[in-house]
C-alpha cells in the first residue's frame, strides 16, 4: 500500500479532495482553489473526516492534526502532496 | 383553569409516503405501505428529499425527523423563526434507538479499519437527541431540546411533554414528535429472537393469526401552539390535545402487566384529564402491535377503563397499515387520529377479515368508517406502550 502513496499526482489528489468535499455535500460550484473550508460550512469535524479519507482512500500518511494551519482548498491539496512526497 | 394547546401543524414520512395528509387518504383508501414484511418509506432519500450536506451530517431518523418538522412548520405557518419569543419554543422528539445504522456502520469500520478509522460525527448522528437538535437548529427554537427515549410510547411522550410545557406557561408553543430508522438485519435479529417480530411478515393486529409486529421506519410532527396564542395570530386550528394520562406498568421490561391494570389507567387519566367519559369517544387508534400478548392485554385495558364502550367504539390500529414505527409511532399515530377525526373517516385495520374472538365484542373496522356529521366535533384516543412498561394514552378532538 505504502508505494501506492509515490503514484499520486498533484492532479489526482486536487480531483480527490473536490470529489470528498463534494461528497460531505458542500455544492460543487463553491469549491475552488481559494475556497475557505470554513466558509464552504466544513468544521472541525469534516476535516477529520477528510484527513480518515486521505488515509483510508489514498493511503497518504495524514492525520487530523496535520490540518491544524489548513485554511484553503490549495493548502489541503499542498498538506497532502507533502505527506506523500511529492511536493 | 387549564391552557388549552391546540394543533396548528403536521407534518409525517411514512411507509405511506411522505406527507400527513397522504397519510390519511392512502390509510382510508385501505392501502398498506408493507412490503415484503418491512414498513419502509421508500420515498425518502436522504438527499434529495432533504440535501446533500444534511445528509451527511446526519442519520436517517433526523432526516425524517427534519422533514417531518418542515412539513408541519410550514403548514402551521411559521416563517424562518416563531411567532413566540423563541426561547418559549421547545422542542421534543422521542426516538427508541436513535442513529443505529451510524453505529452499525461505524462499529464495522473500526472491526476493518482500526480506532483511527472511526467517523467523528458518530456520536452527534447516532445520539437520540439529534433528532430535536437539528429542527432546533434549523427553525431557530431556543426553549428545552430534548429527546424522549422510551421505546415504543417515546414519541407520544414527547407530546405529552411538550403539551405540560404549555400548560404550565412555560412555553407558547412546541414543536413535538418521533423519529425512527431502525430497520437493519440486526434489529430484525433482536426482534426475532425475542419473539416480537412476525415472522411470516403478514401479521395483522387483533387477528386470531397475528403472529408478532412488522418493523418499520418513519417519523411525525406536530406544531403544538397554546390555544390563546393561535387564536391571536390567526392560525389555522387543526385539533385540539383535549388529555393525556401516562402510566408504568413497574413489571416486566418487556412483557405488558398481564391484567392491563396501568395501561387502562392511563386511559382513565386521559380521560380525566379531558373531562371526558367513554362515551365521549369516537374513535380509539389502538397501540395495537400485532403481537399475541399486546393486543390482548390493550382490550382487557381499554375495557376496564371504558367499560361496556369499549365494545361499540370503532377500534383501528394504523400498525396494521404502517407496521410499527418504535419510537415515531405514538407521534405518527396521533397525527392519524387527528386526520381520522379532521375529515371524518376513520381508517381500517389493513387485512382484518376476522376479529380474534378471544378478545370479545369489539368494533373493529374491517373497513374505513365515515364519523356522522350530527357532532360539531369528534373526539380519539390514541395509544402508545413500550418496552419497559410505558402507557401512554393521548385524547385528540378535531
Amino acid at each position: 500500500m505504502k508505494d501506492m502513496a509515490t503514484t499520486h499526482t498533484r492532479d489526482t489528489i486536487d480531483m480527490f479532495v473536490r470529489t470528498l468535499i463534494q461528497d460531505m455535500g458542500v455544492d460543487a460550484t463553491e469549491i475552488n482553489d481559494d475556497a475557505n473550508l470554513e466558509d464552504l460550512g466544513l468544521d472541525s469535524l469534516d476535516v477529520v473526516e477528510l484527513s480518515q479519507g486521505v488515509k483510508k482512500q489514498l493511503s497518504i500518511p495524514v492525520a487530523p492534526g496535520d490540518f491544524a494551519d489548513v485554511v484553503t482548498i490549495a493548502d489541503t491539496v499542498a498538506l497532502i502532496m507533502t505527506k506523500a512526497d511529492i511536493a | 383553569m387549564k391552557r388549552r394547546v391546540v394543533i396548528t401543524g403536521i407534518g409525517a414520512v411514512s411507509p405511506l409516503g411522505i406527507g400527513a395528509q397522504v397519510l390519511h387518504e392512502n390509510a382510508v383508501a385501505g392501502m398498506s405501505g408493507i412490503k415484503g414484511g418491512k414498513g419502509l418509506c421508500c420515498e425518502f432519500d436522504g438527499a434529495q428529499t432533504l440535501g446533500r450536506r444534511e445528509n451527511f451530517r446526519m442519520d436517517r431518523f433526523a432526516q425524517l425527523a427534519v422533514v417531518a418538522a418542515r412539513e408541519a412548520l410550514a403548514q402551521a405557518g411559521w416563517g424562518d423563526t416563531p411567532p413566540v419569543a423563541a426561547d418559549r419554543v421547545p422542542c421534543i422528539i422521542g426516538s427508541a434507538i436513535g442513529g443505529l445504522m451510524t453505529l452499525e456502520e461505524e462499529i464495522e469500520k473500526m472491526r476493518i479499519d482500526g480506532a483511527a478509522a472511526v467517523s467523528p460525527l458518530t456520536v452527534p448522528k447516532l445520539m437520540a437527541n439529534a433528532a430535536a437538535a437539528h429542527i432546533s437548529m434549523r427553525f431557530g427554537l431556543r426553549g428545552e431540546t430534548a429527546a424522549i427515549v422510551s421505546a415504543c410510547s417515546g414519541g407520544a411522550q414527547a407530546i405529552v411533554a411538550a403539551l405540560r410545557a404549555i400548560r404550565s406557561g412555560e412555553a407558547d408553543a412546541a414543536v413535538a414528535g418521533g423519529a425512527e430508522a431502525a430497520t437493519t438485519p440486526f434489529t430484525t435479529a433482536i426482534f426475532t429472537t425475542a419473539g416480537a417480530l412476525s415472522p411470516t411478515g403478514t401479521s395483522v393486529p387483533f387477528s386470531a393469526e397475528r403472529d408478532g409486529f412488522i418493523l418499520s421506519e418513519g417519523a411525525g410532527v406536530l406544531v403544538l401552539e397554546a390555544a390563546d396564542v393561535a387564536e391571536s395570530r390567526g392560525a389555522i386550528i387543526l385539533g385540539e390535545i383535549v388529555g393525556f394520562g401516562v402510566r408504568s406498568d413497574a413489571h416486566h421490561i418487556t412483557a405488558p402487566e398481564p391484567n392491563g391494570t396501568c395501561a387502562a389507567a392511563a386511559i382513565q387519566a386521559a380521560l380525566d384529564d379531558g373531562d371526558l367519559i367513554a362515551e365521549d369517544i369516537d374513535y380509539i387508534n389502538a397501540h395495537g402491535t400485532g403481537t399475541k400478548l399486546n393486543d390482548a392485554t390493550e382490550i382487557v385495558a381499554l375495557r376496564a377503563a371504558l367499560g361496556p364502550a369499549a365494545s361499540t367504539i370503532p377500534l383501528s390500529s394504523s400498525k396494521s397499515y404502517l407496521g410499527h414505527l418504535l419510537g415515531a409511532a405514538g407521534a405518527v399515530e396521533a397525527i392519524a387520529t387527528l386526520l381520522a377525526l379532521r375529515h371524518r373517516q376513520l381508517p381500517p385495520v389493513y387485512g382484518l377479515t376476522q376479529a380474534d374472538p378471544a378478545l370479545g365484542e369489539l368494533t373493529l373496522l374491517k373497513a374505513s368508517l365515515s364519523l356522522s356529521d350530527e357532532k360539531p366535533l369528534h373526539v380519539g384516543l390514541s395509544n402508545s406502550m413500550g418496552f419497559g412498561g410505558h402507557n401512554v394514552t393521548l385524547a385528540l378532538r378535531a
